[in-house]
């Protein structure tokens, strides 16, 4: 996706070839101070100053006719053979999936990013409107007095009929929590979206004074299936590719009706309002009223996501998906994409879809823990002299552990039973692998983690630091291949975590969003 | 009406003694949040933490011919391995999670904590165990270990959990009001900068605060593996969401608000099970939290905001 | 018809009064000013008239209308409009579009147009534009051109000041009301600020309310002079009769009896 410049910026006349750049120390030189430091070096720098340099449209069209294309180009059998896979369903479900989050997330960035209302309570929008969709295109509303069996509403009515209740839904959420700031709007809003699961979860024998068998609203635990797909002007939406499409147009629609929110009267007092809300109030913008309607575009665009989800999945459950993991991950997605940058947040809406799944298999997950490893030693320990002096000091330290520990004990390394890939191997030929190995490495992972964290605190003294720095590489190799790789579930979501602490140390304003200034 | 009163005692000791473990845990959030204004959402993963200590050393003196030595020793030594190891886990994950942070805009720790939160429950996943375990319900405190009190019957456990709670919260008001560390903790949640430049060691106080909450909500993983039993990796996500409840009921950054905010949700959870229906005891946790914060903004305890123009 | 009427508005913050009694017209196209001590009650009292603080009793009416229960950004919409002493602009926002906020209560484009960016939201979006870039221009070369686009925090704290002034300009307002525009200034650009106010007033027809400590720019610009003391008007005139005034002197000095100086 292309990035937010400011769009408004005319370029300015006077800055032609012949200009000289301004003297040091006078106005416009202080002026040009943050895109002085915005410059980039390298080869990384001079990738984005060639993608800044496209046209916005243009940009924008190169990444549209590449999510165009997922579906057919990883269809292609050359693709499939060099995954060695059959068919791409898998793909494609996920790159719908990263399409459903980046609508939500969009539309969470309209809450938190524009409006700065931290809103905990936003899943509950997504699940509010994918349990009316259940209602409304399912046999599971049934009625015998009134002859209803199953409301099978077409979506065309449907769809608008749920984002208006879910926006007014929204709207009443917001005025109730316009009392409340900050830190307790988001507990607020946070017991609102609790109370909406649990309810769900709950009311599965519900006493109404109209009937004499208690009613079962919500089966629980178990959701509601069988709900009818999107049907259009006459055209179903039934296999995945087909709603992949849909969600693409709907995220395009979305994308750019809040990107032209976003430079306009309203986004501009939104942004103010972030800033500061009594000058944005003095200045006559309707905080109020302002921050309400945040919530409800907010709620409004869950709702679009909420709806048509439910259709593709064909079902609703309460948990996991409307659960506060779901909250966790669109947070996670919004802020390391970069707080008020909707490229930014597309862009960590996909990494938070495809990173977990890519991780779910282990030898994948192998190839992107050496892989980031030795990517990111290389970053610490650059010149690549120094680098490499580590690394092959860390391995053959190892051999010469494994060696000793063949003569000298023999029958203590047994290595493991199933070595796993080649890249598994080629690690574990130099470490020494009991045969409690699962104990041992239980330990080992916990230490490792301890001895990490004492290098990075030791990295100011290179005697201590380099020895500790091989220390913690082995340590970790260790782990990764008695527990780490043979636990992919937990270790995917292990890593997602560290992710997320490294990355908000490394740029605490997210991947594409512009550090902000505050006064103190 | 007969029923109503018959149940009530009982209630009110289930509801004190939930209550107690919230304000445990609240303590910690609450007193986090005085100083830095974090939402330290990792905290609830250090009460598991100090639960699954605890079993550690549960499981070191308790083997298959009997306990090695008495048992009010283990659980004394148990709460002791809790509560500073949970401790130290806390001073590490702020050191490295949320120290690098403390000048970067108000979400992004917030995000580095959700990270520790996954990775802490997921170190606990592989390197211990998926499956719940158990302290054993006879094994620390006899079934039988009941007082009677006319009709009311307490086990022993729970005793002890509401002891063991009021003890620290005494400690710990003893501590803030009388220590120099305390009058500087006190100082630090006022005003950060202000104190740092009167010559207050600020991380000092910060460690020592993360120390604390973390201490606590250690005791409180072990008090409610006595008295509950089971103990899951997973077990300290709805805790800390309950002890960040409470703590905001109360009105975060204050103590005896966090103490009174788990007290009452621990109540109401208490009364909602008896007379209503278990099912509804999360529901009606947060329907009070709504309530409360909206007929009070700031919490039961908590002072109102001054907007300086 | 004055502009604005004052009448007998009290306000308390617990046990201080912060405001008693206080009464003053301000004529059309008038500039007057308010001096007083620190903590004499001038910006609470831009406060109340800006609708941030409700007085416990009293009127204001502005053209008329009556400003008591409105919030501040209804008084804006009416025609007040204000900056701040300590200086309170976007700072994480582009100098053009700092200005372009305040036309907020003048501007009308539905969330439709706006999305689908239809013609009226293009005109009207032009209108902004021209109309901030107009009121940019005010301060000469200040904050022209190249200064458009570039965040407000890299300005100069002066150029905060006239920014801030700008985006008042932009609601619309014909009363304006500034808390020290002079403050932290060098003496130059002080003089300029002055003869900028009173451009303000005879080239763009404001009315000016003015809070000021530097007694060069009061006494240069000002057709009336208020002076408060602990929420009390203690007088009222011309900036030679007011500061003539013995209680004026008082209030600056101290009380002064002889022998101690």
């Amino acid at each position: 996706m292309p990035s937010d410049p400011s769009e408004n910026g005319k370029t300015t006349p006077e800055k032609g070839a012949g200009t000289e750049p301004p003297r040091i120390g006078t106005d416009e030189w202080v002026a040009q101070v943050a895109s002085r430091k915005r410059q980039t070096r390298g080869f990384s720098g001079w990738l984005a100053m060639r993608w800044e340099r496209i046209p916005l449209g243009w940009r924008f069209g190169m990444v549209l006719s590449l999510l165009i294309l997922i579906p057919l180009a990883t269809n292609t059998q050359a693709f499939l053979d060099l995954l060695g896979i059959s068919n791409n369903a898998f793909i494609v479900r996920t790159a719908t999936r990263f399409l459903v989050f980046a609508l939500l997330a969009i539309g969470l960035n309209v809450v938190v990013g524009y409006a700065g209302l931290l809103d905990l309570g936003y899943v509950a929008f997504y699940g509010i409107a994918g349990y009316l969709y259940a209602y409304l295109s399912s046999d599971f509303v049934r009625i015998g007095s009134l002859g209803i069996d199953g409301l099978h509403v077409p979506a065309l009515l449907s769809i608008p009929l749920i984002i208006a209740v879910t926006a007014m839904v929204g709207w009443l959420i917001g005025t109730i929590s316009l009392r409340l700031s900050g830190d307790y709007l988001a507990i607020v809003t946070l017991g609102f979206g609790q109370v909406f699961v649990q309810l769900v979860l709950t009311s599965t024998r519900v006493r109404v004074p109209w009937q004499d068998r208690p009613v079962n609203f919500t089966r629980g635990p178990n959701g509601i299936n069988r709900l009818d797909d999107v049907t259009l002007f006459g055209y179903t939406f039934e296999s995945t590719i087909q709603y992949y499409y849909l969600f693409l147009v709907l995220l395009v629609l979305v994308y750019i009706g809040v990107r032209h929110l976003n430079f306009s009267r309203v986004g501009r007092a939104w942004r103010s309002i972030r800033e500061d809300e009594l000058a944005a109030e003095v200045m006559g913008a309707p905080t109020g009223r302002l921050k309400i309607l945040a919530f409800v575009i907010g709620a409004g665009i869950a709702a679009l996501a909420g709806s048509v989800d439910a259709a593709w999945q064909g079902n609703v459950v309460p948990v996991p998906r409307y659960s506060v993991l779901t909250l966790i991950n669109l947070y996670a997605m919004v802020v390391l994409g970069g707080i008020g940058s909707l490229t930014g947040v597309v862009i960590g809406a996909f990494i938070f879809t495809v990173l977990p799944e890519v991780l779910r298999s282990s030898a994948v997950a192998g190839v992107l823990f050496y892989g980031a490893g030795l990517i990111g030693l290389y970053f610490l320990l650059k010149p690549f002299k120094r680098y490499a002096l580590i690394l092959i000091g860390t391995v053959s330290s190892g051999f010469l552990l494994k060696f000793l520990v063949l003569t000298l004990l023999p029958g203590l390394h047994t290595g493991l039973p199933e070595p796993g890939s080649i890249l598994n191997q080629a690690v574990q030929s130099w470490l020494v692998i009991p045969a409690d190995y699962k104990l041992v490495g239980n330990v080992v992972t916990g230490l490792s983690a301890l001895v990490l964290l004492l290098t990075i605190l030791a990295r100011q003294r290179p005697r201590l630091f380099y020895p500790l720095l091989g220390i913690s590489i082995y340590m970790l190799a260790f782990s990764w291949e008695t527990r780490l790789a043979l636990e992919p579930s937990a270790t995917r979501i292990l890593i997602v975590g560290a992710t997320l602490v490294v990355l908000m140390i490394v740029r605490p304003h997210g991947l594409l969003g512009k550090p902000e200034v505050r006064v103190v | 009406m007969e029923t109503f009163f018959s149940l009530l005692p009982q209630t009110l000791v289930n509801g004190l003694t939930l209550g107690s473990v919230y304000a445990l845990i609240a303590l910690g959030y609450s007193m986090v949040y005085g100083i830095l204004k974090l939402l330290n959402f990792a905290h609830g993963d250090i009460y598991m933490i100090g639960a699954y200590l605890g079993y550690g050393v549960f499981i070191m003196f308790f083997t298959e011919q009997g306990a090695l030595i008495p048992t009010a020793l283990i659980i004394v030594l148990m709460l002791v391995v809790a509560m500073t190891g949970a401790g130290v886990i806390s001073i590490v994950v702020e050191r490295f999670a949320y120290r690098p942070l403390r000048y970067a805009p108000r979400i992004a720790p917030l995000i580095s904590a959700l990270g520790v939160s996954f990775i802490l429950q997921n170190m606990v996943q592989i390197t211990v165990s998926p499956r719940p375990l158990s302290y054993g319900s006879d094994t620390l405190i006899p079934r039988n270990a009941i007082f009677e009190l006319g009709d009311l019957r307490i086990h022993a456990s729970r005793l002890l959990v509401i002891g063991a709670a009021m003890i620290f919260m005494l400690f710990l008001t003893y501590f803030v009001r009388q220590t120099r560390l305390g009058r500087a903790m006190r100082a630090v949640s006022t005003d950060l900068d202000g104190a740092a430049m009167m010559g207050v060691d600020v991380n000092q106080v910060i460690v020592l605060t993360f120390f604390i909450g973390a201490a606590l909500a250690g005791a409180g993983g072990v008090l409610v593996g006595i008295v509950f039993f089971s103990l899951r990796h997973t077990m300290g996500f709805l805790a800390g969401l309950k002890g960040f409840t409470a703590a905001v009921v109360g009105g975060i950054g204050s103590m005896p608000g966090a103490v009174l905010g788990g007290l009452l949700l621990g109540l109401a959870e208490a009364f909602t099970s008896v007379y209503l229906s278990a099912t509804y005891k999360d529901v009606v946790a947060f329907v009070m939290l709504i309530f409360i914060l909206l007929v009070k903004p700031s919490g039961l305890m908590g002072k109102p905001l001054l907007q300086k123009v | 018809m004055p502009l604005l009427e004052v009448n007998g508005v009290n306000l308390s913050f617990g046990g201080l009064r912060a405001i008693q009694n206080l009464s003053f017209e301000v004529e059309d196209q008038e500039i007057v000013s308010l001096i007083g001590p620190n903590g004499a009650g001038k910006s609470t009292a831009l406060n109340v008239l800006t609708g941030i603080y409700p007085p416990d009793s009293g009127e204001i009416r502005y053209r008329g209308t009556s400003l008591l229960g409105l919030k501040p950004h209804a008084i804006t919409a009416l025609g007040v409009a204000r900056t701040f002493q300590t200086l309170r602009v976007f700072l994480n926002l582009s100098v053009i579009e700092n200005v372009m906020t305040g036309a907020y209560c003048h501007s009308h484009s539905s969330l439709l147009a706006t999305a689908l960016r239809l013609p009226s939201w293009r005109r009207e979006e032009m209108r902004i534009r021209s109309l901030a870039e107009k009121n940019l221009a005010f301060f000469g070369d200040r904050l022209m051109g190249y200064r458009h686009d570039q965040p407000a925090y890299s300005l100069s704290y002066a150029n905060r000041r006239r920014l801030e002034i700008a985006r008042a300009m932009t609601t619309g307002a014909t009363l304006l009301l500034l808390d020290e525009p002079a403050a932290g200034m060098n003496p130059n650009e002080s003089a300029e600020m002055t003869e900028l106010i009173g451009k303000l007033r005879d080239e763009a027809g404001y009315t000016i309310l003015l809070i000021e400590h530097d007694m060069n720019v009061v006494g240069n610009i000002s057709d009336r002079v208020i002076a408060l003391d602990y929420g009390q008007k203690i007088a009222e005139g011309t900036f030679e009769s007011v500061t003539s005034d013995p209680k004026v002197i008082e209030a600056y000095l101290g009380h002064q009896t002889g022998g101690e100086a």
